[in-house]
């Protein structure tokens, strides 16, 4: 039993890693820091795998453990954080819409999260809630009140 | 006349840019898609996955310890309130909210206004169960109340438990506001207020008004009912009889009110039949949704913002008729 889990969570983290680090990217804007988060959050999903009650909900539990991960790494080093402007003179991306991409990454890390999550990753808003563990108004709502304020940013 | 004229544009101009931001969101997709995941990772992921490449840190042990705390601490408040609130008379009770802690802070670009409720129960002799921290007066009734019923018992249980949320929920939001004011960085406003919105024969509820501003303004309200016949605190589904199809009827009847108020009113606008993005339409009340009896006795359901409205419509309140739902109760 706890073999298979542990296969799971492996063959889930195998599958998914370049998903898991564009989302860490997107926090900190560091590859290294990004890294080492998807690499940390990888850690205690496979020593926490034996706890995981629903194999179905592997896929959003593993999701979740990343986002924490991240969060508890920008709690301690925020201070430390590259700014979005020293990232993006550093990477030469061929980015049209930058004034969106700043307005997005200035959002609180919930409502980037689930903009990243239903528009760049294709999550249903129901899985989202999964991931999130909230319920489904909670993030219909929070998601309609980030694009308000995405809107009023960008007028 | 040209006012309204301007505010009917602005919300037509709002429709639109709606559209055209999510197809700018979406167009940035492939932009997010491209971002470069290093060779390293895959490698770092396998030794991972394979039971090598631990790496332990610091910060999750500190992580860890603090929840360890947090979790050792909340109990110890809820059994101090339960000591404190023992042997509560039942009989011929008298419900109070009071104000039992609150929390003022001013600065430059951070204020705060909080007061923290407790429910408190005494009977109409007059006999109180306040704050236990006169050990002796305790003592004294504890060898008073021997008699304990049943119902006694259980709503000593809801009383704890309904002031250990309270506490919990307001703790979080101070700590939270505290934590920001500290590092005063932007700006912000934390106001909790509370107010008894149902006394009657049967229920007790007690409203808690949360308003947290950082930029733009967020209020919210938590509801806190008690069933004086059972003791017991209620949520909304345990008002009706399982089979009664309550949730479907109220939830139609909501919707009807919705739709007049935006006959009425094109400045209303309610989540219902939205055919550009369906997934936003509400869909029906939650088994614990917000309400309170009013003094008609007719159910009052609350919503918070963006529960079933745009953020501009604020919180909202449905008012339901008791003839509608009387027959379904239990």
């Amino acid at each position: 039993m706890r073999n298979r889990k542990e296969a799971l969570v492996r063959s889930i983290l195998l599958e998914n890693y370049e998903s898991y680090y564009r989302l860490a990217f997107s926090y900190v804007h560091q590859e290294a820091d990004a890294m080492d988060i998807v690499q940390e959050g990888a850690c205690k999903a496979m020593a926490r795998a034996h706890s995981l009650r629903e194999e179905k909900f592997a896929g959003t539990w593993i999701y979740r453990i990343m986002i924490n991960t991240a969060k508890d790494y920008l709690k301690k080093y925020e201070r430390e954080r590259n700014t979005l402007q020293e990232d993006m003179a550093a990477a030469e991306e061929k980015e049209a819409d930058l004034e969106l991409r700043e307005a997005i990454d200035r959002l609180p890390i919930q409502e980037k999260t689930l903009i990243i999550l239903r528009f760049y990753e294709d999550k249903p808003l129901s899985e989202i809630a999964e991931i999130l563990q909230e319920n489904l108004s909670t993030v219909k709502s929070r998601l309609y009140r980030t694009l308000e304020k995405l809107r009023r940013e960008l007028i | 006349m040209k006012n309204i004229e301007n505010v009917k544009d602005m919300m037509a101009e709002e429709k639109k840019d709606f559209s055209v931001l999510e197809s700018r969101i979406m167009a940035g997709r492939e932009a997010y898609q491209n971002i470069p995941v290093p060779e390293e990772m895959e490698g770092r992921i396998r030794r991972v996955t394979a039971g090598t490449g631990k790496v332990r840190r610091f910060r999750i042990a500190a992580a860890v310890a603090a929840a360890v705390v947090v979790l050792v601490l909340l109990p110890n408040t809820g059994a101090d309130m339960a000591y404190a609130m023992g042997n509560l008379p039942v009989v011929g009770k008298l419900f109070q909210a009071v104000t039992f802690r609150d929390y003022q802070f001013e600065s430059d670009r951070f204020n705060a206004n909080v007061e923290i409720p407790q429910i408190v129960v005494e009977d109409v002799a007059g006999e109180q169960a306040e704050s236990g921290k006169n050990e002796a007066e305790v003592t004294e009734k504890e060898t008073i109340g021997n008699e304990v019923t049943e119902e006694t018992q259980r709503l000593q249980e809801t009383i704890e438990q309904v002031n250990f949320d309270i506490d919990e929920v307001t703790n979080e939001l101070v700590e939270e506001f505290k934590e920001s004011a500290e590092l005063g960085e932007s700006y912000g406003s934390l106001e909790i207020h509370h107010e008894t919105v149902t006394d009657n024969d049967r229920y007790f509820t007690l409203k808690l008004s949360i308003y947290q501003g950082a930029g733009s303004g967020m209020e919210s309200y938590k509801f806190y009912t008690i069933d004086k016949r059972s003791g017991l605190q209620v949520q909304l589904k345990d008002l009706f009889r399982e089979d009664s199809g309550y949730n479907e009827i109220i939830s139609e009847e909501i919707r009807n009110q919705m739709r007049t108020l935006m006959a009425e009113d094109e400045m209303n606008a309610y989540w219902v039949d939205k055919t550009d993005i369906p997934d936003l339409n509400w869909e029906g009340l939650k088994e614990d949704q917000n309400f309170y009896f009013d003094a008609d006795g007719d159910l009052v359901l609350v919503f918070d913002e963006y529960e079933v409205a745009p953020g501009y419509m604020g919180a909202q309140e449905f008012t339901v008729n008791k003839t509608v739902f009387e027959g379904m109760l239990k």
